[in-house]
């Protein structure tokens, strides 16, 4: 399979590279600014990348911001009401019904109490990656075999030991696929929150190129965040195979038999 | 002699009310300062309820437990446990050493570095030298039990608990395990604790066999194994004192088994 990654890689490029050529044809017909072109959108790219640059900075901030607020809080909350198993059966419908609210929908609430400034889209941000750390953080904890506790009691090992050396590390397969889903999260409502809240920040930078009608800068604006998205997901993959490498690993060596 | 650990008419029920199932029915016996002592009792008469019990990792229902004169209510300090089930006793995400090395996580006074090298003395005397670096997952079952058997000695514990530990490896590894552990057992004048239901294994292994009866589970009687420290997988097993042993146990069993409700026996 490895050895035929780079034909993959190069056979993957074939539909994008047709794509592009169809959307250009298209656009030269079209023959308008509100139809650009892959060209019109790579020069657009080209003039605008350093106030493009600069509003993302602010978008990534927050949602960078909101992102940490939520791993710091839920992953240890998610252990710990896995650990306490009345406490979460009573706290597991509200999980799931903040689950299914969009954050979108939180934005009126927060606006109440924290205006429409950065804390405010940090919060909602933070709100958005909460949820699916949560989910996975407590769905493993919970799922976590009494043989582990019973390990951990024998050596005489306190709570916040047993809850940091064997609680955690077993719990992190799940807790990593958490913090994938919440990374997205994070980054899609940092930039919709901007859309909502409007002050600066990539979502504002789309929303007024938009207005004024030059569809190209926005779209310049998208295929960076499409490209930051992207590196960002290749250095999560590559934190995994860092630090799961035991547990994918493992799982191998045991449906081999 | 010294008593290390005295059980003193220890019950044990789960569930409660209308539902509860009586599983231990009062059972007492002592072990004494260096001995080797074997509980054998039939599959499912509480044998691991026995042993969590006397870890302090499950609730008595009445009873007590004592560890030097000092009654057992949480995990003492002094007592390690070798369970049963090895592939979920260790830890994945640690290789052998560090597996090891956390078996001395609570005992204070060391550093990492000198916890680490006594991980490495402990892998070595199972046999496991130049293993530091494997993980659980690259090593075999048997292998695995003796990862999980110097976590426990690297406690330096009092009192060492077996859970069955070689119940789940094949005929050979086990029987290498069986002379393993003894060796061990006399290398650091360890006390231990054997619950097994193979009667030959308990035999083989004990200065002493305490008898099971079926469930609610008490003692039926015990039996001084007159063979000395050192055994030989051949010799031993052809040993008229071995063969009288292993008799009288099986006969006790096998009456209790064939007394057994059908529900006993499943
Ligand atoms: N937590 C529990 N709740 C209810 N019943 C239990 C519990 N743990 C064990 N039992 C029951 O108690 C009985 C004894 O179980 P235990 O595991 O101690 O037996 P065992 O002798 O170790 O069995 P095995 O030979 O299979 O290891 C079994 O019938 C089991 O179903
Ligand atoms: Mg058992």
């Amino acid at each position: 399979m490895k050895a035929g990654l780079g034909k993959g890689a190069a056979s993957g490029l074939i539909v994008p590279v047709a794509i592009l050529l169809a959307w250009q044809a298209l656009a030269w017909r079209a023959g308008t600014p509100l139809f650009p072109g892959p060209w019109q959108v790579a020069l657009s790219i080209w003039k605008l990348w350093p106030v493009i640059v600069g509003q993302i900075g602010y978008t990534l901030m927050r949602a960078f911001a909101g992102f940490v607020v939520a791993a710091v809080l839920m992953i240890p909350l998610g252990i710990l009401l896995g650990r306490l198993k009345t406490v979460g059966r009573l706290v597991e419908p509200m999980m799931d019904m903040l689950a299914t609210l969009p954050p979108p929908a939180v934005v009126p609430i927060v606006m109440l109490f924290a205006g429409t400034g950065d804390i405010a889209k940090i919060v909602i941000i933070a709100y958005a990656a909460a949820v699916p750390l949560i989910m996975n953080t407590y769905e493993a904890s919970k799922g976590l075999h009494v043989m582990a506790n019973q390990v951990a009691r024998s050596l005489r090992l306190t709570r916040l030991e047993t809850m940091l050396h064997i609680d955690l590390p077993a719990s992190l397969p799940m807790i990593a696929t958490g913090l994938r889903l919440a990374i997205a999260s994070a980054l899609l409502v940092s930039v919709t929150s901007e859309m909502l809240l409007a002050t600066n920040g990539i979502g504002v930078f789309i929303q007024r190129q938009q207005e004024n009608f030059q569809i190209a800068g926005g779209l310049a604006a998208i295929a960076f965040i499409s490209v930051i998205g992207l590196i960002i997901n290749n250095l999560v993959f590559q934190l995994e195979k860092r630090w799961l490498f035991w547990h994918y690993r493992s799982s191998e060596s045991h449906s081999d038999g | 002699m010294d008593i290390v650990l005295k059980v003193d008419g220890l019950t044990k029920s789960y569930g409660r009310g209308a539902d509860a199932v009586r599983v231990l029915g009062g059972i007492s016996f002592e072990v004494e300062q260096g001995e080797f002592v074997s509980v054998v009792g039939p599959s499912g008469c509480g044998k691991t309820t026995l042993l969590f019990a006397i870890a302090g990792l499950h609730s008595l229902t009445s009873g007590s437990v004592r560890l030097k004169g000092q009654p057992v209510t949480a995990p003492p300090k002094g007592v390690a446990v070798v369970f049963q089930d090895y592939s979920r006793s260790l830890f994945p995400w640690k290789n052998s050493r560090d597996n090891v090395a956390f078996g001395m996580a609570r005992i204070g006074g060391r550093s990492a570095a000198d916890k680490r090298a006594k991980a490495e003395a402990m892998l070595e005397a199972v046999g496991l030298g130049g293993f530091g670096d494997k993980y659980p997952w690259q090593l075999s079952g048997g292998m695995q039990q003796r990862v999980a058997i110097a976590r426990a000695l690297a406690s330096e514990s009092e009192l060492l608990l077996l859970d069955e530990p070689l119940a789940a490896v094949d005929a050979q590894t086990r029987s290498d395990m069986q002379d393993l552990l003894l060796d061990i057992a006399i290398r650091f004048r360890q006390t231990c604790l054997l619950v097994t239901h193979d009667v030959d294994e308990a035999v083989y292994m004990a200065d002493r066999v305490v008898v099971l009866t079926r469930r609610p589970t008490t003692v039926d009687h015990e039996i001084r194994i007159g063979l000395g420290k050192k055994r030989d997988q051949i010799a031993t097993r052809e040993n008229p004192v071995f063969l009288k042993a292993r008799h009288d146990v099986m006969t006790s069993i096998r009456n209790f088994r064939a007394g057994a409700p059908a529900n006993a026996l499943a």
